[in-house]
This record gives C-alpha cells, structure tokens and sequence, in this order.
C-alpha cells in the first residue's frame, strides 16, 4: 500500500501522467441469508445468492466459518454444503423455500464439510465484469446425525474471495 | 578543468533522484501485480436443528398391574403419548418385553393377547378397575396379536409436533386359556419409540 501511494504521487509527475488503478469489487447479497430452523437428519435448506463482478476475476474462492459450539460443525456428522448456479434467477417453489432453475445449470461446489477451513475454488463461475452469477446454496444435515445434534445451533459465515484477473 | 564540488544541495538532488528512480520501479512493480488484488465479499446465516421428543402423561395407568385374572378377561389401560419437540415423527413403533415371563407372555395362542385404539379427544375413564369410553372418534393403533413383540409397527398416529395422541391399550387373556396358565405372573414394559419424517427441505 505504500509503494502504491507513493508510486500515484510521483506518478503524476512524471512523464507517464497519472496512474491510477480499479479495484475490481466483488460484491454478495443479501449479505444476511435467512435463518434455518428445526433441522433433522437429511432435512436440506436452499438458500439463493447473487454474486455481482466489478472488474474481471481469475478464480473465485469459498471459506466457510462456523461459530458457536455445536456438534453441528463435526466432521463427521456436520453440516454440508453444496453450490449450483443457474444462468437464471433461481425460482423458488411456491409454498416452499426449494429454488429450481429454468435455465442451464452448473455444479459450482461439490459436496463439502461446512466446518472445513480450507479456501476452495468455485467452478463454472463467470467471473466477468459486470456479471451477475445465480447461485443456489444446499445445507444439509447428514442422516448419519444421531440424537445428540437435536437442539443445536450454529453460525455459518460465507466468505468469497475474488482474485482479479490480469 | 572542470570540478567536481558536492554540496548539500547536489545531496539533497541526488536522493530525491533516486526516490523518484525507486518509486518508478515501485510503480511498475505495482502495475504488474494488479493481477493479485483481490476482492472478497461475504453473507452468512444462523442454522439451527430441531428436537424430536416422544413423551407421556399426562395420562399412563400402564404401571397399574391386574391380579387374579381370568380366561376371557380384559384389562384396559390409557396412555398419552405426546410429541412435544419441533420435528415432527414418521413413524411410531412398540416394543413389549416381559421382565419376568411365563406362558401368560410366552404362549403366543393362548397367552395375553394385545390391541390399541385411539381416541380423538382423551377417553373418559371408569373405575377401577378402568375402562374407557370415547366421545370422539376412535381408530385402530395396533390390531389384537401377542402381548410381547419387537418393534411392533402402530398406525393411524397422529405424530406432528406439538400434538398427542390419546391410547387406550387393552390385555386379553383368551377365552381359550387352559388351566395350565393359572395363577402365573408377568411383567411387561411397554417402550414407545419414533422416528423422525423423512428428510425434507427447510
């Protein structure tokens, strides 16, 4: 930050005239998803996303954070997430809170652990200036989950992270 | 012959000098590595999983036993069974095991015979001993069979949360019971047991 501070100041007086440079911005709403209640093993909640490029990206990555001390982010009977996107606005179900998609459909992320720290990178995103991607998140709890996971809470924070293209 | 003098003012030149050599150099190192800026945006939600509980009262006279009973004699008991978490069950199961058996338990033909009904609203109670009558409408929970049994399947449940179903369980011993199962004793539980609907999307 500094060297680019710098560089912009004498920059502009120099003979290359005035450097400046655009953030390329990615940007996510909502940014508060709506709550999930009472789920049971192999219960699922959908929840939509719209993922917005200023600027051109390389990749687009995905970490996940949970809080709160719940069995809900074990490795072994946690939750799960996956990622889909629709070339169109996804549409939900009448009645329900399922989304289906009318148009082409693509598995951006397969099945992951939501406890999981790792950054992971999204897939058929189309990461292009001024683009919107549609995506669809699915939370899941595993049948696997026995007795112990009832009651449970937890927060589930989704951080993506955009690397701008060159 | 020219000479060469370093002042402070010729010092002063050449440090600002090599600042502006270095910021140029900075300058394009910074334009190179616009291609790592990186932009990172975030949403988040609270996930909260249910509770699934089976229950009863506040009627259960199924801890009241019956002594000196005959061939052909019924025993009425009523329970509620109440489903009080948030998930709603699937399905019910009985599970009847005799912790102290004879052939009252043992003999599958002869021996204590089972049924449940249930009432739609909770039974009215007579007695002792106790019977019960319906001002509702009743449905069969579990068809006459052997009073012991494993993961007996009940139907006609009404298993939503928050809701309870009002049972009445009654005990035969048949009319075709023989001498040989007089005066025998058993014990009996009687373990309820739900499993949760299938999975769905919240």
């Amino acid at each position: 930050m500094t060297a680019l501070g710098l560089c912009a100041g004498f920059a502009s007086a120099s003979p290359l005239g005035k450097v400046s440079s655009h953030r390329p911005r990615l940007s996510v709403g909502p940014r508060a998803l709506a709550r999930v209640e009472g789920l049971a093993p192999g219960d699922r909640a959908e929840r939509t996303l719209e993922l917005r490029y200023r600027g051109r990206f390389a990749a687009v990555m995905l970490r996940t954070r949970t809080s709160g001390s719940s069995l809900l982010r074990s490795n072994a009977t946690g939750l799960r997430l996956v990622v889909e996107r629709c070339s169109k606005r996804w549409t939900r179900k009448r009645g329900t809170r399922s989304y289906s998609c009318r148009g082409k459909r693509w598995s951006v992320l397969k099945t992951i652990r939501v406890s999981g720290k790792r950054k992971l990178k999204l897939k058929h995103l189309s990461r292009r200036a001024g683009r919107t991607d549609h995506l669809r998140l699915t939370v899941s709890l595993p049948r696997a989950a026995g007795n112990a996971s009832q009651g449970q809470t937890t927060r589930v924070a989704y951080r993506l992270i955009g690397v701008a293209a060159g | 012959m020219r000479r060469h003098t370093l002042t402070p003012g010729a010092t002063t030149n050449k440090v600002i000098a090599s600042i502006a050599v270095l910021c140029a150099a900075a300058a394009i190192a910074g334009l190179g590595t616009f291609a790592t800026f990186t932009s990172s945006t975030s949403t988040s939600h609270t996930i909260a999983s249910g509770t699934l509980s089976l229950t009863s009262g506040p009627t259960n006279r199924l801890g009241t036993g019956a002594s000196a009973i005959a061939a052909g004699d019924t025993m009425q008991r009523a329970i509620d069974l109440n489903y009080a978490g948030t998930v709603d069950l699937g399905s019910a199961t009985l599970t009847t095991n005799a912790t102290t058996s004879t052939a009252l338990d043992t003999d599958t033909t002869d021996g204590l015979q089972l049924a449940i009904d249930k009432c739609s609203v909770a039974w009215t109670e007579a007695g002792p001993p106790y019977t019960y009558t319906c001002s509702g409408s009743t449905s069969s929970v579990l068809a006459s069979r052997p009073l012991v049994g494993s993961n007996v399947a009940l139907s006609n449940l009404t298993l939503t949360a928050g809701s309870t179903d009002h049972l009445r369980v009654t005990v035969t011993l048949p009319s075709t019971a023989g001498n040989s199962l007089q005066n025998l004793s058993s014990t009996v539980g009687y373990t309820f047991t739900g499993v949760q609907r299938a999975g769905t999307s919240q």
